[in-house]
This record gives structure tokens, sequence and C-alpha cells, in this order.
């Protein structure tokens, strides 16, 4: 954040704004990434108790692909705070090394989660369970998609030298927004594999 | 001390969460806790989010600064930009694309890059550490060598595409007629374009994107419409038969 040393150090005529509301900005959408998410949970639990078998016959839920997707988001987790260690220390290279496994962690979770779809043997429109697999699915696959586009955008500024120690908001907003995404993966988690 | 922001969200959180343990008692049904739970759980954390972030602070502006660099009192110095505007349209373009077509969702998906990209560089280049000459290294070196050939590859695939789907849907004297009626309008835009001295860049350009909105719209038009029937004829190959206009007969839209 701005102190007076770093506006000192500032170029004749160079201009700052507050990057505060860029960081908690992107806080404020990831919760409600998530309450958004409480709200397909809150389908997912009435569709559930209206039905009389839930998940119904022939769906076999893998807990295996449930844990790997779930070690996958962490790392992914891990590595955008990682991120954000190399900016608030001006480490560049550390950063987009960080910001760069953050990009391949989400695609491989992407990849994942279409591979366990395209393995379960029914659609959206098959039975009511299909309905709320698949939404609770797209949801978490574009919260996903859109946390690549965040660490890329971050990755491509902090190789440009636009994310420094001293305008480090793109490095929070990277972290901050990796984890709403994991939150809303886990969200999905407990429903599919935790509570059925 | 805690702003009244935080105060707020905080006694929503609490309020919301009695609620929803109350609901659950009362109704044993899970689904509304649930959701009042999730709402609870954001309202608390939007109240932490505000209770520890930092004050709104003005632009910071070096004493030493131009008048031209110090913004307005209350203001935030901010340059107009199509992007939001064209982030919509390809949004609406995404959302047609459900109603429609696969083919749709990547010209959608296309076009949401597109907008990215420029959206990405007005903000790279409205940093304080670009330069003029940064800028033009970056387009002499990026810009140019990969966005040219690959930009003018993408249009001419996607208006080839779009005049491919208008001429398979129209009945085939109508594809006659089209196609003629493209070649004079292409014809005499050229003739006035280059008869004109003084032409507003401008106005070339919204005739440009008014003519490439045109194609694309009625290409996609045609696509959802589908092709027109080709009817095999006897003596030919299904392939001459599909594949030419000759040899084909109109079952009509």
């Amino acid at each position: 954040m701005a102190t007076a040393a770093n506006q000192l150090a500032l170029a004749s005529s160079e201009r700052r704004s507050d990057p505060t509301p860029a960081v908690y900005g992107a806080i404020a959408v990831g919760i409600s990434v998530f309450v958004m998410m409480g709200a397909l949970m809150g389908a997912w639990l009435a569709l559930k108790s209206g039905t009389a078998v839930w998940p119904p016959k022939g769906v076999r839920i893998e807990n295996y692909y449930g844990t790997t997707l779930s070690v996958t988001m962490l790392m992914a987790v891990v590595a955008g705070f990682w991120a954000l260690f190399g900016v608030r220390r001006g480490e560049r290279s550390h950063a987009a090394v960080a910001l760069a496994l953050v990009i391949f962690l989400d695609g491989a979770f992407i990849n994942l989660l279409t591979y366990v779809v395209r393995g379960i043997h029914f659609g959206p429109a098959t039975h009511a369970y299909g309905v709320m697999y698949y939404a609770l699915t797209v949801a978490v696959i574009a919260i996903a998609a859109s946390g690549i586009v965040v660490a890329l955008v971050s990755m491509a500024r902090v190789l440009g030298g636009q994310v420094t120690p001293a305008e480090p908001q793109l490095g929070w907003v990277a972290a901050w927004w990796g984890t709403a995404v994991a939150a809303a993966w886990f969200v999905m988690y407990y429903a599919v594999y935790v509570g059925h | 001390m805690v702003p009244f922001t935080s105060k707020a969200l905080f006694g929503l959180a609490v309020a919301t969460m009695i609620a929803a343990i109350a609901y659950g008692v009362a109704t044993d049904d899970g689904s509304g806790g649930a959701v009042l739970g999730f709402v609870a759980a954001g309202a608390f954390l939007l109240g932490l989010t505000a209770a520890l972030a930092d004050a709104d602070l003005p632009p910071y502006v070096s004493p030493d600064a131009g008048l031209v660099d110090v913004p307005p009192a209350g203001a935030r110095p901010s340059l107009p930009s199509p992007w939001p505007l064209a982030g919509a349209v390809a949004l609406g373009v995404l959302a047609l694309a459900v109603a429609t077509e696969a083919v749709v969702v990547i010209a959608a998906a296309i076009l949401l890059v597109i907008v990215g990209l420029g959206w990405f560089f007005q903000q790279w280049a409205e940093h304080p550490s670009y330069t003029a000459r940064y800028g033009t290294r970056l387009k002499e070196r990026l810009l140019v060598p990969v966005g040219l050939p690959v930009g003018v590859f993408s249009l001419v695939a996607v208006i080839a595409i779009s005049l491919s789907r208008i001429f398979l849907a129209l009945p085939e004297q109508g594809t006659r007629v089209v196609a003629l009626a493209i070649a004079i309008v292409i014809l005499l835009s050229a003739f006035a374009v280059a008869a004109s001295q003084r032409m507003a860049r401008t106005a070339l350009a919204l005739l440009c994107a008014f003519a490439f909105a045109a194609v694309v719209g009625a290409g996609t038009a045609g696509l959802v419409h589908g092709e027109r029937k080709f009817e095999k004829v006897a003596g030919t190959s299904p392939a001459a038969a599909t594949g030419s206009s000759t040899t084909s007969t109109t079952a009509g839209p």
C-alpha cells in the first residue's frame, strides 16, 4: 500500500491512484461467487430432499477424482500466494513461475473435471441429480476459467514490470481470486463427494 | 475503529444466521438453511473485508506536477474505453450461441479473446511506466509480426465462413443474386472511398464495422436457418451432386 517513502520515490509529474479498490473489489466479487455457489448448494439440497433415491441408481461417484481435484485446487491456491510472495519481495521470476503454475493447475483441474463429466453416462436432462450436477460443474468450470484469465493477466503484467513491490495489487488480486475459485470448488466437492 | 459498513454487515450476518437456524429447526429443511447460512457467511466476510480495508485514498500527484496531471477533486482519472461495450456485445453473442450452434460459441469465444486483449493493452498503456518508446518496441516486435497475420487471417476466415453460410442457406437463384449484389456493393463502396478526398477515419471505420457486423449477422442467420436441400441427380456421384450448384435442385427454404 502507499506510504510516504514510496510517494517520495516517484518520478516527477508521476501520479498513482489508490490501489485498494482492485484488491477489495476482487475479494468482494469472490465472496459473491461463494454465495452464488451456496445458492446452488441450496437447490441441490432441495432437490435431494424431494427425491426418493439420491444419487439415482446407476450413478457412481468416484472419490478418487474428487480428492485429486481438491488437491489440485489446493496446490493452485498455494501457488497463487507464492506468486504474491514473489511480487512483494520484488522476485519477478518467482512470481512469474508461480503464476504460470496457477494457470497450469487450473487448466489441469478443468481438464480432469471435464474428463469426469465425459465418463458419468448421464446428461442434465436425465434426472434431477443430473440437472444439479451439471449446474455445479458448469459454474465451477467457468469460475476456474476466470482464475486462469486473472493469472494470465497478472503474469503478463509481472513480466512487463507493472506489478512491483510498490504496486503489488494485481498479485493480491490473483492470490485472493485463486482462493475464491478453490472455495467455489469445495462447495461442489462437499455437495457431490461428501454429502452426496 | 470498526466502520459503519462492517457493523451493518456483521448485524446482517448475525440476523441471517439466526434466521437460518430458526428456519432449519421449524421446517426440518436443509436447503433454505444452507442458502441463508451462505448469505450469513458472505455478509460476515464482506464485513471483515470492509473492516480491514484501508480508507479510500485520492490519487497521488507529485507536488511539482503540472496542472494537466492533477485530476479534479473527488474524481478518479480515467480514459474513455470502447472495450466494456465490446465486451457486452461479445457476451450477447455468447448468450445467442447457447440457443444456436457450436460454431457461434467459437465466434463468441474469439470475440471475447479480442475484447480481452484490447482491454488488457489499453490498461497496460495507461500505466505510468508505459512510454511511447516502449509502446513502439512492443508494437514492432510483438503486435505487428504476430497480431497482423493472425488478425488478417481471422478476418478473412470470418468473412468467408459468413458468406458461405449465407450462400448455402439461400435458394440457388437467390445465391446468384446475392453474390452479384455483394460484389456490386463492395465495388461501389471501394470506388466511393477511393474517390473521396476528405473521408473521415471515423466514418470509414464505422462503414467497415457496419459491413462486418452485417456480414457476420447474416452469416449467423444463415447458420441458424441451415443449408438448403441438395437433391442427388441420377448419373452423378454424391460428391458432385452435393458440391456443385449446377447439378442440384432446390427444394426451397
